[in-house]
């Protein structure tokens, strides 16, 4: 759900009462957990489908876009991570080759990469200490464990 | 009288509280609640608020900008949230709802730390809210079926909507006050099914002095929520629910 929406173009008067109304309701939304959750979520999705006009080299390194596997591994990891109630701060391209979707908590800091070969691995990290990073299966059971660890790792 | 649904719909329920502040108030003096509730509540993040900047004609666009005005501490089953602003208090509950006795009582012991520490000058706004996620195990439905509010379409018009949102605004005559209704489709937690947010949001800004004034309006803000909550659902709806008491 999006609710930015364009305002009319002169009339100043409308524009600007349409856009307190906006503004009210929107910071209204923003008053509860669950709707700052959802979008988070929106925001990510957004994310998730604006990687579909990257190209070859998108990164200037030789980096190969985000292709429709790693895309839909993704989208069902949102959607389990949003059942979990686990906003990503972020969703972006990996110059892997995949998504990145990474997890911050001020020091504590934890990622889920999943590659254009369907394939997944996640990693939790603290400051200058040794990273932890894994392989996983992107099946339920697995991204929930990864969920599950990183959540207390954020918690830390 | 009060409803209780066995499997309640209940996504999150919240007890607001907006406040005239000192003009002292720093983020870092909204911290030292944390000291106080620490053990319970461990895990603390910044709080912000959205400011949008909208833009027409030459420059299309539309841009929003995000403050931090508090903080938000959450539980250490992450399903209670207390977000600590300088100009309010927010408690909210998660899914699993308990009870309202529960709610108003925790929320009631953190207002009481909030209220020490920071010492407002007084309050001005009191708010009960409770968002409802009504999952429905069907791939197609009529709303006008589950829901008793719902978008009109023109019998001119497509009868196919693949989504909405609606937000009505209900004065409150008998006690000055207002109630916010935002229905709107989500998607799903699983396919073949459809979702529905009920938001139900009763609130009066007033200038109030006694922490009596406030509790006793809850109590009202509840139960006006309440009636809103059941006019604006079928049976249909409530047979999703499980067993219902009533009290």
């Amino acid at each position: 759900m999006c609710i930015y929406e364009f305002i009319g173009k002169r009339d100043g008067a409308v524009s600007s009462a349409i856009r307190d109304s906006r503004l009210s309701a929107i910071n209204q939304m923003f008053g509860s957990v669950f709707w700052q959750q959802k979008f988070g979520f929106a925001d990510a999705r957004q994310r998730l489908v604006q990687t579909e006009t990257l190209s070859h080299d998108w990164d200037t390194y030789g980096a190969e876009p985000p292709n429709d596997t790693s895309r839909r591994v993704a989208g069902e990891l949102l959607r389990i991570l949003e059942r979990e109630s686990l906003v990503p701060t972020r969703l972006t391209p990996s110059a892997e080759g995949g998504i990145a979707l990474s997890f911050v908590e001020g020091s504590y800091r934890a990622i889920i990469e999943i590659y254009n070969t369907g394939e997944a691995a996640a990693g939790t990290y603290f400051e200058r200490e040794e990273p932890t990073v894994w392989e996983l299966e992107p099946t339920e059971d697995r991204l929930l464990d990864a969920i599950h660890q990183i959540r207390v790792h954020l918690a830390a | 009288m009060a409803v209780h649904y066995e499997n309640a719909p209940i996504t999150e329920a919240l007890i607001d509280i907006k406040v005239d502040p000192k003009s002292t108030i720093s983020l870092s003096l909204l911290e030292s609640i944390h000291d106080r509730i620490r053990e319970e509540y461990p895990t603390k993040k910044k709080g912000i608020a959205v400011i949008g900047r909208f833009s027409g004609g030459d420059e299309v666009g539309a841009s929003a900008t995000q403050t931090q005005v508090g903080f938000a501490y959450h539980s250490t089953d992450t399903k209670q949230v207390i977000q600590a602003r300088r100009d309010g208090f927010t408690f909210s509950r998660l899914r699993p709802y308990g009870s309202w006795t529960e709610l108003r009582d925790e929320a009631r012991r953190l207002w009481e730390i909030y209220r020490e520490e920071l010492a407002p000058l007084k309050i001005t706004r009191v708010a009960v809210r409770y968002i409802n996620q009504i999952d429905i195990p069907l791939r197609a439905i009529d709303y006008k079926d589950y829901f008793r509010t719902t978008p009109e379409v023109s019998p001119a018009l497509p009868q196919d909507i693949s989504g909405f949102f609606m937000q009505l605004h209900f004065p409150q005559v008998d006690f000055g006050g207002l109630l916010i209704f935002n229905q709107a489709a989500i998607a799903p937690p699983q396919p073949e099914m459809n979702s529905v947010i009920l938001d139900i949001d009763v609130f009066k800004e007033a200038p109030m002095d006694s922490d009596e004034e406030i509790w006793g309006l809850l109590e009202k803000l509840r139960d006006r929520k309440n009636q809103f909550f059941e006019g604006s659902i079928t049976d249909r709806t409530r047979a999703l629910f499980g067993s219902r008491l009533e009290y």
